[in-house]
């Protein structure tokens, strides 16, 4: 990565900043806007390991490779070429979709993109440096992930190319999926995707935010998305991290669910050196309900940290959490879920569980599961696990004729089945099941090393 | 087919078995009786190579060949088959899909080519009418919330499937009702044939009388202290594992 020596990335962010705008050419609202979120980052700094939040995840390793931040150019020939191969290799294996829309390192990308003609169901109203002034920003935009909270929301809003803002129409259903790929074109930098989602009234709706990079791509990825249901909008949000062994993603999404919407958030986390979910959904009306799965599989030397946070503010509201984890060689993952319901929240039924299976001597998760509640009539549930395979299963399947790593395939494989058995739409769940399959495959098959 | 010499083994660095010699020919069925840790289900797992028991003397030849030398998953491809005392449930992995990878892993260890999805189920839909097996339980999970009876048919099913040469059935009849003993000793009988050996293993007389042995052999502490033909039995039910010790 360029840079190379040591030193404070935050600070040499901040100097790049004004190279960054004068190349990007915003308007001067927009510009104002970035320039609030940069001073906000530039008090909060980056986050160190004394901050509660962060106390599993060491961001130190970004000292050392010092991504440089973001040109405010479009990628150039060389990189897109490459970035299009990947996309090629990669977009079509999540299936048909009935939009896409690729982001390289953040900017829009129109040959690789099909937008629907018909905005009558989707509408694509997004932020650019080109957009018309005043700026017409979305509802709630800004809200959920404030640049003066947390310093990734921060440096996401200073330095991200355009709002990209995607809106589903009332009473629209939409049968295939939304599929925007967000993919890093390996130049070392810092990239900074941003994304808006509004669900209007009884929506129903299938998106997947897919985080790819080019083969060994280095690079810093904050991104930031806010989702908003509007009243008995559904939505089924899948995000798939695939992304290289040598990307840090920084992942912050958070969403807002009004009356009796349904929200579904299915995040797998298969790639990157180091990767960050901050999940955060508020409850905010009566007869909301969300379900959270996710899971994450590291090998190698991959760090998978997963905080969740569950905000019950309403009375009768539903939540469902169900993390997996599988971790190989010296792999470490982190989960950290709490669940929040406030005072005058009753009739609340939460529960959460987070499960773990360590394959290796050298791999290691965190797992803390937090309840935090002010209410007095809930039901609330939470537990998590750790585990090994089963001797006992393991020595079943070999008994049966099958090799131990045939054996400790079959049962990570079933270990994952109720995480990928709860993706939307059969030809997505068939074809995320297989990519969780590679990786596995990946986990289990270490040179022939085995736990048996 | 089989030929057990001088055996003796260890669960863990525990002594368990102190001595047994058995030979069962192609076409036999014997049965291993025996209290309670006499050592009857060390010795089925010594038979299919579970890890935690060691053999620390002995023999054992199976169909010419040194069976201990071989890894677990070798034993089955060569034709060894332990019917469990309990089968271990697996969620998250279909029942169908572990049959059709065993079948198949086993296949091709003997030259044979792999069955497809169709003629799998072909096969599966015929042996499950064997013993008497709902149809759901091929799409869920391994003997996940399988009954006692269910698990145990299970464990039929996949020997009717996989034809093993040597059959090792480890108190198959423990927690099964009188129906499904019937049902499982049908199954097991028909697999019967002049060139496969069975050794029941049971506590109970009571499964002896629907899969009936040629032999009979009576464990105890660690050694097989008579053998007889099916009558013993009879003898053993009337008068209980305490005559055996006092005629020693």
């Amino acid at each position: 990565m360029r840079g190379g020596s040591r030193g404070n990335p935050a600070e040499s962010w901040i100097q790049a900043f004004p190279a960054f705008a004068a190349a990007l050419g915003d308007n001067p609202q927009r510009q104002a806007q970035r320039e609030r979120a940069l001073a906000a980052f530039g008090e909060l700094g980056l986050p160190s390991t004394r901050l509660e939040a962060w106390r599993s995840t060491n961001l130190g390793t970004l000292e050392k490779r010092m991504p440089p931040a973001p040109t405010g150019h479009a990628p150039e020939a060389g990189l897109l070429e490459k970035a299009k191969t990947q996309i090629a290799l990669e977009a079509d294996r999540v299936g048909e979709a009935s939009l896409r829309a690729v982001f390289i390192d953040g900017h829009f990308c129109s040959s690789l993109s099909s937008l629907p003609e018909d905005e009558s169901a989707i509408r694509v109203l997004s932020i650019r440096p080109e957009s018309p002034t005043p700026v017409a920003f979305p509802q709630g935009y800004g809200e959920l992930a404030p640049a003066k909270r947390d310093a990734f929301s921060a440096l996401n809003e200073a330095f991200t190319p355009g709002i990209e803002v995607l809106e589903f129409g009332e009473g629209c259903e939409i049968d295939l999926p939304v599929h925007l790929v967000f993919l890093s074109s390996g130049d070392g930098r810092l990239n900074c995707p941003r994304l808006h989602v509004t669900g209007k009234k009884q929506s129903r709706a299938t998106l997947i935010l897919d985080f790819l990079s080019v083969p060994d791509g280095e690079n810093l990825v904050s991104s930031v998305t806010e989702i908003f249901l509007e009243e008995r909008a559904h939505l089924d949000c899948v995000v798939a991290e695939r992304e290289s062994d040598r990307t840090v993603h920084i992942a912050n999404l958070q969403a807002r669910q009004g009356r009796e919407s349904g929200l579904r958030i299915h995040t797998l986390t298969l790639g990157g050196a180091l990767v960050r979910n901050e999940l955060g959904v508020e409850l905010a009306d009566l007869g909301a309900e969300l379900d959270l799965n996710g899971l994450y599989v590291g090998s190698g030397d991959q760090h998978q940290d997963n905080h969740t946070r569950v905000d019950h503010a309403t009375p009768r509201t539903t939540s469902r959490e169900l993390y997996k984890g599988i971790l190989a060689d010296n792999a470490r993952g982190v989960f950290r879920g709490l669940i929040h319901v406030r005072p005058d929240a009753q009739k609340i039924d939460s529960t959460q569980s987070n499960m773990n299976l360590l394959l290796s001597p050298g791999a290691r998760v965190d797992t803390r599961p937090q309840l935090e509640i002010y209410a007095d009539d809930v039901k609330c549930s939470h537990g998590s696990t750790i585990g090994k395979l089963d001797e006992e299963a393991l020595f079943y399947l070999r008994s049966r004729g099958l090799s131990p790593s045939e054996a400790r395939a079959m049962l990570t494989r079933g270990f994952v089945a109720e995480i990928c058995d709860a993706l939307p739409l059969e030809s997505l769940r068939t074809a995320i099941t297989e990519l969780v399959l590679e990786k596995l495959s990946a986990c289990v098959h270490p040179g022939g090393e085995g736990v048996a | 087919m089989l030929d057990i010499q001088n055996l003796h083994a260890s669960a863990g660095d525990t002594p368990i078995i102190k001595g047994i010699d058995l030979h069962i020919g192609a076409g036999e069925v014997h049965a291993i009786m025996g209290p309670n840790g006499s050592g009857k289900s060390t010795l089925s797992n010594v038979l299919a190579g579970r890890p935690g028991y060691s053999v620390t003397q002995g023999e054992i030849n199976y169909d010419g060949k040194n069976l201990l030398e071989m890894e677990t998953e070798t034993r089955a491809r060569e034709g060894v088959f332990l019917a469990f005392q309990y089968p271990v449930e697996i969620p998250g992995v279909g029942n169908s899909y572990f049959l059709k990878t065993s079948l198949n892993a086993i296949r091709t260890h003997n030259g044979l080519d792999e069955l497809d999805a169709m003629d799998f189920l072909a096969l599966c839909e015929e042996k499950m009418k064997r013993v008497e097996m709902p149809s759901d339980l091929m799409s869920r999970s391994i003997n996940e919330g399988f009954s006692g009876g269910e698990k145990k048919r299970n464990e039929i099913l996949q020997m009717l499937l996989l034809e093993p040469k040597l059959c090792v059935l480890d108190e198959t009849d423990s927690g099964l009702d009188i129906d499904a003993l019937r049902v499982v000793a049908n199954g097991v009988n028909s697999l019967r044939s002049p060139d496969r050996a069975m050794l029941v293993i049971t506590h109970y007389q009571r499964l002896l009388d629907y899969i009936v042995p040629d032999r009979i052999h009576v464990l105890a502490d660690g050694k097989i202290v008579r053998s007889g033909g099916r009558e013993l039995a009879g003898e053993l039910e009337e008068k209980g594992y305490g005559w055996i010790g006092q005629t020693e």
